[in-house]
């Protein structure tokens, strides 16, 4: 048992894991549960640390003097240390001269996915995007210290690390969510007229043209880019699902499904004929149908108000 | 030594300090954050923790290597500011951990076992890891899972037994300590 739980504290501390997994383990680790155990786990761990100093900690070494109000002995430094130290001062005064110099210039990442596509991203604060087809998120390499802001266009699913010190924040074109840590899923295609973000857990605040609105868990906010209009509603169905290849409508008009499948396969729908009225579906693929099977639900739907031919990505959709 | 250190920064000495905090700094820094997962969040812990060695040097123990005092205070520090952080979550109403069920004598190490499983579940490649969980969380046969994610039966039978195996070499460890 000391093995396993030896094995689980090192695989632990190796490398970041889920958000998720992350708390459940932290959980764990200060339960008095089987507390010795853990500790000498903890400290083969600490001994086993492979350590290499570098510039920074004499900057926390200066910080620290601050604190307990103390100064570095310079008289000591010079005389013993300073002669030892110079030979690698000198350059590494000069790499960290370069790296000032690059801090200044942090990079900014671009993820963007295609039509048919999804991606699953590890931001550097420890959070994960899921990006669903046609979107694209914007962030720095190095998120500032008082701000973790990322820009979104299409949808995305977020599990954000808690840090109540660094508000996480996601920018869209209309809305902006703020979180300080939880999972959400924000949808802001630019050609679509509803901007829709759901929350499954926690709370964020949303804001949306001059409004600020706060979601509870599952909850979701649909903001008309149109009208400039919002509402709160309860989710009917989790249209989070998108992640495990699920396709989800709720409520919406053949003319917006249509959108999201050239979206979701990769094709592009050209009409003969004017797309059919308001009229609203809701229907969930589950099982990985292919656009075919799709089309053909949606036929039967419809009573038969369309036909289709194929021709690669291109389908033609007659309407009758 | 190092005792000699020890004695020095008992003794007020500050430059016994520097040396000190030079040699471990790093140390606490990196194990903190092992913990916590959080950078910027260890390094003020890790300050926090060479604070106190200096404020309660006249309580140290000269006798003890410096290591395994640093040790505990780094381990103290980082388990309360969980604790801390566990108590705002559950007051926020983020609380993962409400399903947690009183562990009876026979599942003592369950917890244990489904969160290393969980770890490395999630390690997997994403197709090996959704044929995983339709398999042994939703308790699919492996031709519905074929059917469902439009794959071969031998694909699924595949990519199983290659999530297994990874899996067995740690359940037979527990089984080992269990029988």
């Amino acid at each position: 048992m000391k093995n396993y739980i030896h094995e689980l504290i090192t695989r632990y501390f190796s490398k970041r894991h889920n958000p998720e997994t992350e708390i459940k383990i932290q959980q764990w680790l200060i339960d008095d549960e089987f507390s010795q155990e853990k500790d000498k786990a903890l400290s083969q761990v600490w001994e086993k640390l492979s350590v290499k100093n570098d510039k920074a900690v004499y900057q926390s070494l200066k910080e620290i003097n601050a604190k307990i109000g103390m100064r570095s002995y310079r008289s000591w430094f010079i005389k013993h240390t300073l002669p030892r130290v110079a030979a690698v001062l000198i350059p590494l005064l000069a790499i960290a001269g370069v790296w000032l110099y690059q801090s200044t210039h942090i990079n900014m990442i671009e993820v963007v996915t295609l039509a048919g596509e999804q991606k699953e991203i590890r931001l550097p604060d420890g959070s994960t995007v899921w990006l669903n087809a046609c979107s694209k998120i914007n962030y720095h390499e190095k998120f500032s210290d008082s701000l973790r802001n990322v820009t979104l266009t299409g949808e995305a699913y977020f599990s954000v690390v808690r840090n109540a010190r660094k508000r996480f924040e996601v920018t869209t074109k209309d809305i902006t969510v703020e979180v300080l840590g939880t999972q959400f899923n924000v949808k802001a295609y630019p050609d679509d007229e509803l901007v829709t973000t759901t929350l499954t857990i926690g709370k964020v605040a949303v804001q949306a043209f001059e409004e600020k609105y706060t979601l509870r868990s599952n909850q979701e906010l649909v903001y008309n880019v149109a009208n400039k209009s919002a509402v709160v509603q309860g989710i009917s169905d989790n249209s989070t699902n998108w992640r495990d290849g699920s396709i989800i409508f709720n409520e919406l008009t053949m003319n917006q499904i249509f959108k999201e499948l050239e979206r979701r396969f990769d094709v592009k729908f050209n009409y003969i004929g004017t797309l059919l009225p308001d009229d609203k579906y809701s229907i969930k693929f589950t099982n990985k149908e292919n656009i075919n099977q799709i089309l053909n639900v949606f036929q039967d739907v419809t009573s038969g108000g369309f036909t289709y031919t194929t021709n690669g990505k291109n389908i033609i959709i007659t309407i009758k | 030594m190092e005792k000699e250190y020890i004695k020095e920064l008992r003794d007020g000495d500050h430059k016994a300090f520097e040396k000190i905090f030079i040699t471990y700094f790093k140390r606490v820094k990196l194990f903190i954050c092992g913990i916590i997962k959080s950078e910027a969040e260890a390094e003020e812990l890790a300050q926090d923790v060479f604070v106190r060695l200096w404020t309660n040097r006249e309580a140290i123990n000269t006798n003890n290597p410096i290591g395994a005092y640093l040790y505990t205070i780094a381990k103290n520090c980082a388990f309360n500011y969980l604790k801390h952080k566990q108590v705002e979550q559950t007051y926020l109403g983020y609380n993962p951990f409400d399903n947690k069920v009183p562990t009876p004598e026979e599942e003592l190490y369950a917890h244990e076992m489904s969160l290393l499983v969980e770890m490395i579940v999630n390690e997997m490649p994403i197709q090996r890891r959704r044929i995983y969980i339709l398999s042994r969380e939703k308790g699919m046969s492996n031709r519905d899972i074929a059917e469902k994610l439009g794959i071969s039966k031998k694909t699924v039978e595949n990519q199983l037994s290659l999530a297994l195996q990874k899996l067995r070499k740690i359940i037979l460890l527990f089984l080992y300590f269990f029988l």
